[in-house]
């Protein structure tokens, strides 16, 4: 049994009460510094849009997916525009992927590409598939439409 | 203004755009420029893309035949008479 399930736990509370009070009040006071943390704004904007932190799960992610290597060069992004580089990155490392088993993602049924989705999974990989080059190449792209979508936008208006 | 050299590297090329999406956001750029600017970033891109792929598939042992052009260029439109 773990402290959480303990402190909940109600049985026998003339033995453990005093203890599960004590590991209940430890708990909120953790949550409440996380909380207190998690709020405070990070002071980065958006490279992209240059919205700020708008709530504690909104924050700006200072470290894009496939920067880890080199955070100095990472951009900041906000959670909208992480969320799609995270979609559009995730792709194209499943497709190299798949492409390296000798996999066709998308060719067959259903069941075939599950199959290869859940062999990609399984397979551990010991170097990075995709190059530096080629991530700041995909990211490079991913802001070329980011931008033609702004473009166009505000020729709509 | 003072004249801005992109460093001619994917990184380069994103911070281009990042320049781009600046200069968007302070009005100190317009819709159709911005417009422009992705779109000749896209070409490059796949330019690039193209270059990534023929170095793969050079790697992998694949030959390429340099295609050759003859002085007068090749004839468009018609079938060589024989």
């Amino acid at each position: 049994m773990n402290p959480i399930s303990f402190a909940k736990e109600t049985d026998r509370p003339h033995v453990h009460g005093e203890v599960r009070n004590k590991i209940l009040s430890l708990l909120n006071e953790i949550d409440a510094v996380y909380k207190n943390h998690m709020r405070k704004s990070t002071g980065k904007t958006c490279d992209i849009c240059g919205k700020g932190d708008t709530d504690e799960i909104h924050k700006v992610k200072d470290v894009a997916s496939g920067y880890s290597n080199r955070e100095n060069l990472s951009p900041c992004l906000c959670y909208n525009h992480w969320h799609g580089w995270n979609i559009s990155y995730f792709k194209l490392e499943r497709d190299r992927k798949a492409q390296l088993l000798g996999l066709n993602r998308r060719s067959g049924g259903p069941s075939d590409r599950l199959q290869s989705i859940l062999e990609i999974e399984r397979t551990v990989f010991e170097e990075p598939v995709l190059s530096d080059e080629e991530i700041d190449l995909h990211f490079a792209h991913y802001l070329a439409k980011q931008l033609r979508k702004g473009a166009k936008s505000a020729i709509k208006l | 203004m003072e004249l801005k050299i992109t460093e001619k590297t994917s990184a380069g090329l994103c911070e281009a755009l990042f320049e781009e999406f600046d200069l968007l956001r302070n009005g100190l750029s317009d819709a159709h420029r911005a417009s422009a600017v992705s779109k000749l970033a896209v070409q490059i891109i796949n330019t690039k893309k193209l270059e990534i792929e023929a170095a793969s598939f050079h790697k992998a042992g694949l030959r390429f035949e340099p295609l050759a052009l003859t002085a007068s260029g090749i004839p468009i439109g018609h079938h060589e008479s024989n």
